[in-house]
Protein backbone atom coordinates (compact mmCIF):
# COMPACT_ATOMS: atom_id res chain seq x y z
CA UNK A 1 0.00 0.00 0.00
CA UNK A 2 2.93 2.64 0.79
CA UNK A 3 5.90 0.80 -0.41
CA UNK A 4 5.14 2.51 -3.78
CA UNK A 5 5.28 5.81 -1.61
CA UNK A 6 9.49 6.82 -0.95
CA UNK A 7 9.68 5.80 -4.96
CA UNK A 8 9.42 9.42 -5.95
CA UNK A 9 11.25 9.48 -8.89
CA UNK A 10 8.35 6.92 -10.78
CA UNK A 11 6.03 9.68 -11.94
CA UNK A 12 3.20 10.24 -9.73
CA UNK A 13 0.26 10.60 -12.06
CA UNK A 14 -3.77 10.21 -12.37
CA UNK A 15 -4.73 8.73 -15.27
CA UNK A 16 -8.27 8.42 -16.54
CA UNK A 17 -9.55 6.54 -19.73
CA UNK A 18 -12.95 6.93 -21.34
CA UNK A 19 -14.35 7.53 -17.60
CA UNK A 20 -18.05 8.00 -17.25
CA UNK A 21 -20.31 8.63 -14.25
CA UNK A 22 -23.95 8.23 -14.39
CA UNK A 23 -25.93 8.84 -11.09
CA UNK A 24 -29.37 6.92 -11.17
CA UNK A 25 -32.44 8.83 -10.08
CA UNK A 26 -34.92 6.78 -8.44
CA UNK A 27 -38.14 7.16 -7.18
CA UNK A 28 -37.95 5.73 -4.17
CA UNK A 29 -35.19 4.19 -2.45
CA UNK A 30 -36.22 0.45 -2.63
CA UNK A 31 -35.80 0.57 -6.44
CA UNK A 32 -32.30 1.09 -5.96
CA UNK A 33 -31.84 -2.26 -4.24
CA UNK A 34 -34.41 -4.17 -6.37
CA UNK A 35 -32.13 -3.48 -9.29
CA UNK A 36 -29.08 -4.68 -7.28
CA UNK A 37 -30.58 -7.89 -6.68
CA UNK A 38 -32.20 -8.51 -9.81
CA UNK A 39 -28.35 -7.42 -11.35
CA UNK A 40 -30.12 -4.97 -13.74
CA UNK A 41 -32.74 -7.23 -15.21
CA UNK A 42 -35.01 -4.51 -15.14
CA UNK A 43 -34.85 -0.83 -14.94
CA UNK A 44 -36.02 1.59 -12.48
CA UNK A 45 -34.72 4.17 -12.66
CA UNK A 46 -33.83 7.96 -14.70
CA UNK A 47 -30.44 8.28 -15.67
CA UNK A 48 -28.26 11.72 -14.97
CA UNK A 49 -24.54 11.71 -16.38
CA UNK A 50 -22.21 13.59 -14.55
CA UNK A 51 -19.37 12.91 -15.98
CA UNK A 52 -19.05 11.67 -19.51
CA UNK A 53 -15.99 9.94 -21.08
CA UNK A 54 -13.31 11.62 -19.65
CA UNK A 55 -9.98 11.07 -20.68
CA UNK A 56 -6.87 12.83 -19.24
CA UNK A 57 -3.59 12.33 -17.46
CA UNK A 58 -2.90 14.72 -14.39
CA UNK A 59 0.95 15.15 -14.67
CA UNK A 60 3.37 15.95 -12.29
CA UNK A 61 2.39 19.90 -12.16
CA UNK A 62 -0.43 22.02 -10.92
CA UNK A 63 -4.01 21.80 -12.94
CA UNK A 64 -7.24 23.41 -12.38
CA UNK A 65 -10.25 21.99 -13.02
CA UNK A 66 -12.41 25.11 -14.36
CA UNK A 67 -16.60 25.02 -14.85
CA UNK A 68 -19.63 26.13 -14.21
CA UNK A 69 -21.35 24.47 -11.07
CA UNK A 70 -22.94 21.36 -12.10
CA UNK A 71 -20.27 21.15 -14.79
CA UNK A 72 -18.59 17.55 -13.21
CA UNK A 73 -15.63 19.03 -11.50
CA UNK A 74 -16.53 17.64 -8.05
CA UNK A 75 -17.53 14.30 -9.30
CA UNK A 76 -13.87 14.40 -11.32
CA UNK A 77 -12.55 14.77 -7.67
CA UNK A 78 -14.28 12.53 -5.85
CA UNK A 79 -13.70 9.84 -8.48
CA UNK A 80 -10.15 10.41 -8.94
CA UNK A 81 -10.13 10.11 -4.86
CA UNK A 82 -11.89 6.70 -5.15
CA UNK A 83 -14.84 6.80 -3.04
CA UNK A 84 -17.51 7.24 -5.91
CA UNK A 85 -16.55 4.26 -8.55
CA UNK A 86 -17.01 5.33 -12.10
CA UNK A 87 -19.47 3.73 -14.36
CA UNK A 88 -17.10 2.82 -17.00
CA UNK A 89 -13.53 3.56 -17.86
CA UNK A 90 -10.91 3.37 -15.48
CA UNK A 91 -8.63 5.10 -13.38
CA UNK A 92 -5.52 4.63 -12.37
CA UNK A 93 -3.00 6.29 -9.49
CA UNK A 94 0.11 5.88 -8.86
CA UNK A 95 1.71 7.28 -5.52
CA UNK A 96 0.08 8.73 -2.30
CA UNK A 97 -3.43 10.57 -2.75
CA UNK A 98 -5.22 12.98 -0.54
CA UNK A 99 -7.70 14.92 -0.90
CA UNK A 100 -9.99 18.04 0.66
CA UNK A 101 -13.54 17.45 -0.80
CA UNK A 102 -15.89 19.86 -0.39
CA UNK A 103 -14.54 21.14 2.99
CA UNK A 104 -13.55 18.77 5.85
CA UNK A 105 -11.39 15.86 5.46
CA UNK A 106 -13.42 12.40 6.04
CA UNK A 107 -13.62 14.37 9.53
CA UNK A 108 -16.13 12.27 12.62
CA UNK A 109 -17.94 15.30 14.07
CA UNK A 110 -17.51 13.34 17.73
CA UNK A 111 -14.08 13.02 17.56
CA UNK A 112 -11.28 15.49 18.11
CA UNK A 113 -9.21 17.27 15.87
CA UNK A 114 -6.23 15.54 17.41
CA UNK A 115 -7.77 11.92 17.03
CA UNK A 116 -9.33 12.90 13.64
CA UNK A 117 -6.01 13.71 12.49
CA UNK A 118 -4.40 10.55 13.39
CA UNK A 119 -7.58 8.51 12.21
CA UNK A 120 -6.69 10.27 8.89
CA UNK A 121 -3.19 9.09 8.80
CA UNK A 122 -4.62 5.26 9.80
CA UNK A 123 -7.14 5.04 6.92
CA UNK A 124 -3.74 6.41 4.82
CA UNK A 125 -1.77 3.53 5.55
CA UNK A 126 0.41 5.73 7.88
CA UNK A 127 1.16 4.55 11.32
CA UNK A 128 0.13 5.08 14.49
CA UNK A 129 3.38 6.20 15.61
CA UNK A 130 4.65 8.19 12.62
CA UNK A 131 1.17 10.07 12.70
CA UNK A 132 1.76 10.51 16.52
CA UNK A 133 5.30 12.64 16.08
CA UNK A 134 3.65 14.73 12.98
CA UNK A 135 0.60 15.66 15.21
CA UNK A 136 2.05 18.59 16.62
CA UNK A 137 3.26 20.17 13.01
CA UNK A 138 -0.18 19.67 11.85
CA UNK A 139 -1.64 21.46 15.15
CA UNK A 140 0.94 24.38 14.98
CA UNK A 141 0.23 24.28 11.16
CA UNK A 142 -3.78 24.66 11.73
CA UNK A 143 -3.26 27.45 14.49
CA UNK A 144 -6.20 25.50 16.50
CA UNK A 145 -4.95 25.99 20.14
CA UNK A 146 -6.82 24.03 22.85
CA UNK A 147 -9.37 23.10 20.32
CA UNK A 148 -7.04 20.67 18.66
CA UNK A 149 -8.69 18.51 21.61
CA UNK A 150 -12.06 19.51 21.17
CA UNK A 151 -14.82 17.86 19.09
CA UNK A 152 -14.78 19.11 15.75
CA UNK A 153 -18.09 19.73 16.29
CA UNK A 154 -17.43 22.55 18.19
CA UNK A 155 -14.88 23.76 15.39
CA UNK A 156 -15.99 27.02 13.12
CA UNK A 157 -15.76 26.20 9.31
CA UNK A 158 -12.43 27.89 8.91
CA UNK A 159 -11.17 25.48 11.15
CA UNK A 160 -11.96 22.54 9.95
CA UNK A 161 -11.02 23.66 6.82
CA UNK A 162 -7.39 24.44 8.47
CA UNK A 163 -7.46 21.25 9.67
CA UNK A 164 -8.03 19.50 6.86
CA UNK A 165 -5.63 21.20 4.86
CA UNK A 166 -3.18 20.55 7.61
CA UNK A 167 -3.45 16.68 7.47
CA UNK A 168 -4.20 16.34 4.07
CA UNK A 169 -0.24 18.23 3.19
CA UNK A 170 1.71 16.54 6.18
CA UNK A 171 1.49 12.94 4.90
CA UNK A 172 3.76 13.29 2.77
CA UNK A 173 1.04 12.76 -0.26
CA UNK A 174 2.45 12.81 -3.96
CA UNK A 175 -0.86 13.81 -5.31
CA UNK A 176 -3.27 16.45 -3.73
CA UNK A 177 -6.69 17.08 -5.20
CA UNK A 178 -8.71 20.15 -3.23
CA UNK A 179 -12.18 21.44 -3.84
CA UNK A 180 -12.13 24.80 -3.42
CA UNK A 181 -11.37 24.17 0.34
CA UNK A 182 -9.33 27.97 0.53
CA UNK A 183 -12.75 30.01 -0.48
CA UNK A 184 -13.65 29.16 3.25
CA UNK A 185 -10.62 30.55 4.92
CA UNK A 186 -9.92 34.01 5.61
CA UNK A 187 -6.47 36.14 3.82
CA UNK A 188 -3.80 34.69 6.34
CA UNK A 189 -4.83 31.20 5.98
CA UNK A 190 -5.14 31.32 1.75
CA UNK A 191 -1.86 32.85 1.66
CA UNK A 192 -0.28 30.48 4.54
CA UNK A 193 -1.95 27.65 1.87
CA UNK A 194 -0.64 28.49 -0.97
CA UNK A 195 2.38 29.53 0.54
CA UNK A 196 2.51 25.65 0.91
CA UNK A 197 1.09 24.61 -1.82
CA UNK A 198 4.69 26.41 -3.93
CA UNK A 199 6.26 24.03 -1.28
CA UNK A 200 5.04 21.02 -2.93
CA UNK A 201 5.01 22.05 -6.08
CA UNK A 202 8.73 22.87 -5.87
CA UNK A 203 8.44 19.17 -4.73
CA UNK A 204 6.98 17.94 -7.71
CA UNK A 205 3.76 17.02 -6.13
CA UNK A 206 0.91 16.71 -8.86
CA UNK A 207 -1.62 18.95 -7.28
CA UNK A 208 -5.19 19.21 -8.55
CA UNK A 209 -7.29 22.42 -7.94
CA UNK A 210 -10.44 22.81 -8.51
CA UNK A 211 -11.20 27.13 -7.76
CA UNK A 212 -13.22 29.62 -9.45
CA UNK A 213 -10.41 32.65 -8.09
CA UNK A 214 -9.33 33.23 -11.28
CA UNK A 215 -6.42 35.32 -9.82
CA UNK A 216 -5.34 32.02 -7.97
CA UNK A 217 -5.81 29.69 -11.13
CA UNK A 218 -3.20 32.24 -13.03
CA UNK A 219 -0.95 32.21 -10.43
CA UNK A 220 -0.30 28.54 -9.53
CA UNK A 221 -1.63 26.38 -11.88
CA UNK A 222 0.56 25.39 -14.87
CA UNK A 223 -2.34 23.77 -17.08
CA UNK A 224 -5.95 23.55 -16.87
CA UNK A 225 -9.36 22.01 -18.16
CA UNK A 226 -12.58 23.19 -19.34
CA UNK A 227 -15.48 21.05 -18.07
CA UNK A 228 -18.95 21.88 -19.25
CA UNK A 229 -21.84 19.45 -18.31
CA UNK A 230 -20.09 17.00 -17.81
CA UNK A 231 -17.79 17.11 -20.72
CA UNK A 232 -14.09 17.98 -21.13
CA UNK A 233 -14.19 21.26 -23.26
CA UNK A 234 -10.65 22.13 -23.53
CA UNK A 235 -7.46 21.72 -21.98
CA UNK A 236 -4.21 23.13 -22.17
CA UNK A 237 -2.46 26.56 -20.94
CA UNK A 238 -4.12 28.42 -18.18
CA UNK A 239 -4.43 31.64 -20.45
CA UNK A 240 -6.08 29.44 -23.13
CA UNK A 241 -8.54 28.33 -21.09
CA UNK A 242 -9.62 31.22 -18.77
CA UNK A 243 -11.31 33.22 -21.47
CA UNK A 244 -13.59 30.04 -22.59
CA UNK A 245 -14.68 29.48 -18.68
CA UNK A 246 -15.58 33.20 -18.59
CA UNK A 247 -17.58 32.55 -21.87
CA UNK A 248 -19.56 29.84 -20.20
CA UNK A 249 -20.09 31.56 -17.44
CA UNK A 250 -21.03 34.88 -19.20
CA UNK A 251 -23.39 33.15 -21.33
CA UNK A 252 -24.81 31.61 -18.37
CA UNK A 253 -25.33 34.50 -17.22
CA UNK A 254 -27.05 36.21 -19.42
CA UNK A 255 -29.60 33.15 -19.90
CA UNK A 256 -30.32 33.43 -16.09
CA UNK A 257 -31.16 37.40 -16.64
CA UNK A 258 -33.62 36.59 -19.82
CA UNK A 259 -35.30 34.82 -17.70
CA UNK A 260 -35.50 36.67 -15.17
CA UNK A 261 -36.34 40.03 -17.09
CA UNK A 262 -39.37 37.29 -19.24
CA UNK A 263 -40.98 36.20 -15.91
CA UNK A 264 -42.56 39.46 -14.93
CA UNK A 265 -44.24 39.55 -18.69
CA UNK A 266 -45.93 36.03 -18.33
CA UNK A 267 -47.33 37.07 -15.24
CA UNK B 1 0.53 22.87 -24.86
CA UNK B 2 -2.99 21.20 -25.84
CA UNK B 3 -1.10 18.89 -28.49
CA UNK B 4 1.79 18.29 -26.27
CA UNK B 5 -1.14 17.00 -24.00
CA UNK B 6 -2.58 14.85 -26.17
CA UNK B 7 0.81 13.16 -26.89
CA UNK B 8 0.93 12.57 -23.26
CA UNK B 9 -2.41 10.80 -23.31
CA UNK B 10 -1.79 8.06 -26.50
CA UNK B 11 1.91 7.41 -25.10
CA UNK B 12 0.35 6.02 -21.85
CA UNK B 13 -1.48 3.96 -23.42
CA UNK B 14 1.91 1.80 -23.90
CA UNK B 15 2.92 1.72 -20.90
CA UNK B 16 -0.35 0.44 -19.36
CA UNK B 17 0.55 -2.00 -17.98
CA UNK B 18 2.94 -1.02 -15.61
CA UNK B 19 0.11 1.13 -14.42
CA UNK B 20 -1.82 -1.98 -13.67
CA UNK B 21 0.78 -3.06 -11.31
CA UNK B 22 -0.67 -4.45 -8.39
CA UNK B 23 1.89 -3.72 -6.31
CA UNK B 24 1.70 -0.30 -7.02
CA UNK B 25 -1.67 0.20 -6.42
CA UNK B 26 -3.00 2.21 -3.81
CA UNK B 27 -5.95 2.06 -1.32
CA UNK B 28 -8.18 3.67 -3.74
CA UNK B 29 -7.42 1.08 -6.77
CA UNK B 30 -7.08 -1.95 -4.30
CA UNK B 31 -10.86 -0.93 -3.81
CA UNK B 32 -12.23 -1.89 -6.97
CA UNK B 33 -10.71 -5.10 -7.71
CA UNK B 34 -9.80 -7.00 -4.82
CA UNK B 35 -12.27 -9.99 -4.30
CA UNK B 36 -14.30 -9.82 -1.02
CA UNK B 37 -12.27 -13.29 -0.06
CA UNK B 38 -9.04 -10.92 -0.36
CA UNK B 39 -10.97 -7.97 1.61
CA UNK B 40 -12.25 -10.09 4.62
CA UNK B 41 -8.49 -11.16 4.69
CA UNK B 42 -7.40 -7.86 4.50
CA UNK B 43 -9.05 -6.95 7.91
CA UNK B 44 -6.11 -8.49 9.62
CA UNK B 45 -4.13 -5.82 8.43
CA UNK B 46 -5.78 -3.12 9.36
CA UNK B 47 -6.71 -4.41 13.01
CA UNK B 48 -5.29 -1.37 14.44
CA UNK B 49 -7.59 0.86 12.93
CA UNK B 50 -10.50 -1.70 13.77
CA UNK B 51 -9.14 -1.43 17.43
CA UNK B 52 -9.28 2.25 17.60
CA UNK B 53 -12.61 2.17 16.79
CA UNK B 54 -13.50 -0.85 19.88
CA UNK B 55 -12.40 1.59 22.10
CA UNK B 56 -13.70 4.30 21.18
CA UNK B 57 -16.95 3.10 20.76
CA UNK B 58 -16.34 1.93 24.76
CA UNK B 59 -15.55 5.55 25.74
CA UNK B 60 -18.73 7.06 23.50
CA UNK B 61 -20.44 4.55 25.82
CA UNK B 62 -19.73 6.00 28.78
CA UNK B 63 -18.21 9.33 28.27
CA UNK B 64 -20.92 12.23 29.14
CA UNK B 65 -23.40 9.87 31.04
CA UNK B 66 -23.67 10.70 35.02
CA UNK B 67 -23.04 7.14 35.93
CA UNK B 68 -20.52 6.52 32.87
CA UNK B 69 -18.93 2.76 33.26
CA UNK B 70 -21.36 1.44 35.77
CA UNK B 71 -24.30 1.44 33.31
CA UNK B 72 -23.05 -1.83 31.19
CA UNK B 73 -23.09 -3.32 34.09
CA UNK B 74 -26.61 -1.83 35.70
CA UNK B 75 -28.51 -2.10 32.61
CA UNK B 76 -28.67 -6.19 33.12
CA UNK B 77 -29.01 -6.39 36.23
CA UNK B 78 -31.58 -4.18 36.12
CA UNK B 79 -33.32 -6.66 33.62
CA UNK B 80 -32.49 -9.03 35.82
CA UNK B 81 -34.16 -7.80 38.42
CA UNK B 82 -37.56 -7.19 36.47
CA UNK B 83 -37.73 -10.40 34.37
CA UNK B 84 -36.68 -12.22 37.65
CA UNK B 85 -39.83 -11.23 39.47
CA UNK B 86 -42.01 -11.26 36.41
CA UNK B 87 -40.93 -15.02 35.20
CA UNK B 88 -39.74 -16.40 38.36
CA UNK B 89 -41.95 -15.16 40.94
CA UNK B 90 -45.28 -14.10 39.08
CA UNK B 91 -45.01 -16.49 36.56
CA UNK B 92 -43.41 -19.46 38.04
CA UNK B 93 -40.92 -20.35 35.42
CA UNK B 94 -38.21 -23.18 36.60
CA UNK B 95 -34.51 -24.02 35.50
CA UNK B 96 -32.28 -27.15 36.23
CA UNK B 97 -34.81 -28.45 38.68
CA UNK B 98 -34.31 -26.37 41.08
CA UNK B 99 -36.77 -23.95 42.72
CA UNK B 100 -34.53 -21.23 43.77
CA UNK B 101 -35.08 -17.87 42.33
CA UNK B 102 -31.44 -17.27 42.42
CA UNK B 103 -31.03 -20.07 40.59
CA UNK B 104 -33.46 -18.96 37.94
CA UNK B 105 -31.13 -15.29 37.95
CA UNK B 106 -28.23 -17.70 37.05
CA UNK B 107 -30.03 -19.24 34.19
CA UNK B 108 -31.47 -15.97 33.10
CA UNK B 109 -28.30 -14.31 33.05
CA UNK B 110 -26.72 -16.89 31.01
CA UNK B 111 -28.76 -16.45 28.28
CA UNK B 112 -29.50 -12.82 28.63
CA UNK B 113 -26.24 -11.44 28.70
CA UNK B 114 -25.05 -12.93 25.02
CA UNK B 115 -28.43 -12.25 23.80
CA UNK B 116 -27.83 -8.37 24.57
CA UNK B 117 -24.95 -8.34 22.77
CA UNK B 118 -26.07 -10.28 19.74
CA UNK B 119 -29.15 -7.74 19.54
CA UNK B 120 -27.46 -4.61 20.49
CA UNK B 121 -24.68 -4.63 17.82
CA UNK B 122 -27.79 -5.92 15.72
CA UNK B 123 -30.22 -2.77 16.22
CA UNK B 124 -26.90 -0.47 15.68
CA UNK B 125 -25.58 -1.77 12.89
CA UNK B 126 -28.64 -0.74 10.94
CA UNK B 127 -27.61 2.73 10.69
CA UNK B 128 -24.16 2.53 11.42
CA UNK B 129 -23.21 3.66 7.29
CA UNK B 130 -25.98 6.74 7.49
CA UNK B 131 -24.24 7.90 11.09
CA UNK B 132 -20.51 8.48 8.96
CA UNK B 133 -21.62 10.17 5.94
CA UNK B 134 -18.04 11.77 6.00
CA UNK B 135 -16.25 8.29 5.60
CA UNK B 136 -18.33 7.29 3.24
CA UNK B 137 -18.18 10.38 0.50
CA UNK B 138 -15.03 12.35 1.47
CA UNK B 139 -12.34 9.59 1.90
CA UNK B 140 -11.33 6.08 1.19
CA UNK B 141 -12.30 4.11 4.32
CA UNK B 142 -12.74 0.18 4.61
CA UNK B 143 -16.34 0.68 5.43
CA UNK B 144 -16.86 -2.71 6.62
CA UNK B 145 -14.72 -2.56 9.80
CA UNK B 146 -18.08 -0.15 11.05
CA UNK B 147 -20.51 -3.21 11.31
CA UNK B 148 -17.76 -5.41 12.67
CA UNK B 149 -16.88 -3.28 15.83
CA UNK B 150 -19.91 -3.11 16.84
CA UNK B 151 -20.30 -7.08 18.13
CA UNK B 152 -16.31 -6.93 18.66
CA UNK B 153 -17.49 -3.96 21.38
CA UNK B 154 -20.47 -5.72 23.11
CA UNK B 155 -18.83 -8.92 22.79
CA UNK B 156 -16.31 -7.83 25.11
CA UNK B 157 -18.73 -6.55 27.07
CA UNK B 158 -20.50 -9.81 27.28
CA UNK B 159 -17.53 -11.70 28.65
CA UNK B 160 -17.40 -9.55 31.21
CA UNK B 161 -20.55 -10.09 32.30
CA UNK B 162 -20.09 -13.37 31.42
CA UNK B 163 -17.10 -14.14 33.64
CA UNK B 164 -19.71 -12.15 36.59
CA UNK B 165 -22.27 -14.58 36.24
CA UNK B 166 -19.60 -17.33 36.81
CA UNK B 167 -18.53 -15.84 40.04
CA UNK B 168 -21.78 -15.69 41.27
CA UNK B 169 -22.74 -19.34 40.62
CA UNK B 170 -19.31 -19.87 42.38
CA UNK B 171 -20.92 -18.67 45.79
CA UNK B 172 -24.15 -19.94 44.55
CA UNK B 173 -23.27 -23.68 44.11
CA UNK B 174 -19.50 -23.65 45.85
CA UNK B 175 -17.84 -24.85 42.49
CA UNK B 176 -17.05 -24.00 39.07
CA UNK B 177 -17.83 -25.65 36.21
CA UNK B 178 -14.63 -26.85 34.16
CA UNK B 179 -16.19 -26.15 31.12
CA UNK B 180 -16.25 -22.85 32.00
CA UNK B 181 -12.74 -23.20 30.29
CA UNK B 182 -14.90 -24.12 26.72
CA UNK B 183 -16.92 -20.71 26.60
CA UNK B 184 -14.85 -19.54 23.20
CA UNK B 185 -16.27 -22.52 21.65
CA UNK B 186 -19.41 -20.97 21.76
CA UNK B 187 -18.77 -17.66 21.74
CA UNK B 188 -17.22 -17.38 18.19
CA UNK B 189 -19.71 -19.47 16.26
CA UNK B 190 -22.00 -16.75 17.79
CA UNK B 191 -19.93 -13.88 17.19
CA UNK B 192 -19.66 -15.08 13.49
CA UNK B 193 -23.25 -15.21 13.47
CA UNK B 194 -23.83 -11.85 14.87
CA UNK B 195 -20.61 -10.56 13.12
CA UNK B 196 -22.54 -11.40 9.62
CA UNK B 197 -26.16 -10.42 10.72
CA UNK B 198 -24.49 -6.84 11.34
CA UNK B 199 -22.85 -6.68 7.88
CA UNK B 200 -26.16 -7.56 5.68
CA UNK B 201 -27.77 -5.61 8.16
CA UNK B 202 -25.93 -2.42 7.96
CA UNK B 203 -25.83 -2.78 4.25
CA UNK B 204 -29.59 -2.63 3.69
CA UNK B 205 -30.62 -0.11 6.22
CA UNK B 206 -28.24 2.10 3.66
CA UNK B 207 -30.76 1.85 0.93
CA UNK B 208 -33.83 0.78 2.90
CA UNK B 209 -34.43 3.25 5.92
CA UNK B 210 -36.99 1.20 7.84
CA UNK B 211 -34.47 -1.60 7.83
CA UNK B 212 -34.13 -0.28 11.60
CA UNK B 213 -37.84 -0.70 12.72
CA UNK B 214 -38.31 -3.88 11.31
CA UNK B 215 -35.06 -4.92 12.98
CA UNK B 216 -36.33 -3.82 16.10
CA UNK B 217 -39.37 -5.74 15.78
CA UNK B 218 -37.38 -8.99 14.93
CA UNK B 219 -35.35 -8.89 17.51
CA UNK B 220 -37.99 -8.70 20.22
CA UNK B 221 -39.81 -11.28 18.88
CA UNK B 222 -36.55 -13.23 18.62
CA UNK B 223 -36.01 -12.40 22.37
CA UNK B 224 -39.00 -14.67 23.55
CA UNK B 225 -38.52 -17.49 20.39
CA UNK B 226 -35.21 -18.17 22.24
CA UNK B 227 -35.43 -20.03 24.92
CA UNK B 228 -33.95 -17.40 27.34
CA UNK B 229 -36.51 -16.70 29.39
CA UNK B 230 -37.75 -19.93 30.07
CA UNK B 231 -36.38 -23.64 29.44
CA UNK B 232 -36.47 -25.04 26.40
CA UNK B 233 -38.59 -27.90 27.67
CA UNK B 234 -41.26 -25.68 28.54
CA UNK B 235 -42.19 -25.01 25.00
CA UNK B 236 -45.15 -26.83 23.92
CA UNK B 237 -44.20 -29.80 21.44
CA UNK B 238 -46.11 -28.60 18.29
CA UNK B 239 -43.77 -25.57 18.57
CA UNK B 240 -40.52 -26.80 18.99
CA UNK B 241 -39.26 -26.63 14.91
CA UNK B 242 -39.26 -22.95 16.23
CA UNK B 243 -36.05 -23.71 18.15
CA UNK B 244 -34.45 -26.21 15.74
CA UNK B 245 -35.19 -23.09 13.14
CA UNK B 246 -33.36 -20.68 15.32
CA UNK B 247 -29.83 -21.54 15.46
CA UNK B 248 -29.07 -18.81 18.39
CA UNK B 249 -31.63 -21.54 20.89
CA UNK B 250 -29.01 -23.77 20.20
CA UNK B 251 -26.13 -21.22 21.52
CA UNK B 252 -28.11 -20.19 24.27
CA UNK B 253 -28.59 -24.12 25.30
CA UNK B 254 -24.93 -24.52 24.93
CA UNK B 255 -23.79 -21.40 27.13
CA UNK B 256 -25.83 -22.20 29.82
CA UNK B 257 -24.54 -26.14 29.56
CA UNK B 258 -20.83 -25.15 29.58
CA UNK B 259 -21.19 -22.54 32.41
CA UNK B 260 -23.67 -23.93 34.82
CA UNK B 261 -24.45 -27.51 34.00
CA UNK B 262 -20.81 -28.84 33.51
CA UNK B 263 -22.01 -30.65 30.37
CA UNK B 264 -20.47 -30.73 26.43
CA UNK B 265 -22.41 -29.03 23.86
CA UNK B 266 -24.65 -31.76 22.33
CA UNK B 267 -22.56 -32.09 18.54
CA UNK B 268 -25.22 -32.34 16.29
CA UNK B 269 -26.58 -29.39 17.11
CA UNK B 270 -23.37 -27.54 17.74
CA UNK B 271 -22.22 -28.18 14.13
CA UNK B 272 -25.56 -27.13 12.39
CA UNK B 273 -25.00 -23.92 13.86
CA UNK B 274 -21.10 -23.50 13.42
CA UNK B 275 -21.96 -24.20 9.83
CA UNK B 276 -24.65 -21.70 9.54
CA UNK B 277 -22.63 -19.26 11.50
CA UNK B 278 -20.01 -19.15 9.19
CA UNK B 279 -22.29 -19.50 6.23
CA UNK B 280 -23.86 -15.79 7.80
CA UNK B 281 -20.39 -14.47 8.46
CA UNK B 282 -19.28 -15.04 5.04
CA UNK B 283 -22.65 -13.88 2.81
CA UNK B 284 -22.90 -11.03 5.23
CA UNK B 285 -19.16 -9.50 4.47
CA UNK B 286 -19.77 -10.72 0.67
CA UNK B 287 -23.28 -8.89 0.96
CA UNK B 288 -21.48 -5.95 2.32
CA UNK B 289 -18.22 -5.87 0.15
CA UNK B 290 -20.28 -5.95 -2.75
CA UNK B 291 -22.69 -3.49 -1.75
CA UNK B 292 -20.56 -1.06 -0.48
CA UNK B 293 -18.88 0.98 -3.51
CA UNK B 294 -22.85 2.27 -4.31
CA UNK B 295 -23.30 3.71 -0.52
CA UNK B 296 -21.60 7.11 -1.32
CA UNK B 297 -24.36 7.44 -4.05
CA UNK B 298 -26.77 6.89 -1.70
CA UNK B 299 -25.88 8.40 1.99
Amino acid sequence: MSNNVQNTEVSCHVELRDVSKRYNIYDKPTDRLKEILLRNKRCFHKEYWALRDFSYTFERHTTAILGANGSGKSTLLQLMAGVVQPTTGQIATRGRLTAILELGAGFQTEYTGRENALLYGMILGISEEEMKDRLEEINEYAELGDFFDQPIKTYSSGMVVRLAFACATSVDCDILLIDEALSVGDEHFKWKCLKRIAKLQEDNKTIIFVSHNMQTVRDFCHSAILLNAGKIVDSGAVDDIIPQYCEIVKSKESQSHKRFTSQPSIL
Amino acid sequence: MTVELKVKISSNETDAGSTHNPAQMNLADARRTLSSLEGFLGLWQIKNLIFKFVWRDFEGRFKGSLLGAVWPLLNPLGHLVLYTFLFSIVLQVRFGGSNSTANFALYLMTAYIPWTAMSEAISSSTTRVLEVPNLVKRVVFPLEILPLVLPISTFINAIIGLALVVAFAFFQMGKIQPTVLLLPVVLIPHFLFTAGLCWILASIGVFIRDCKHFTALALAAGMYITPIVYPAERLPENLRWLLYLNPVSGMITDYRKLLLEGQLPEITSYVTYSCVSVLVCAIGFHFFYKTKNSFADVV
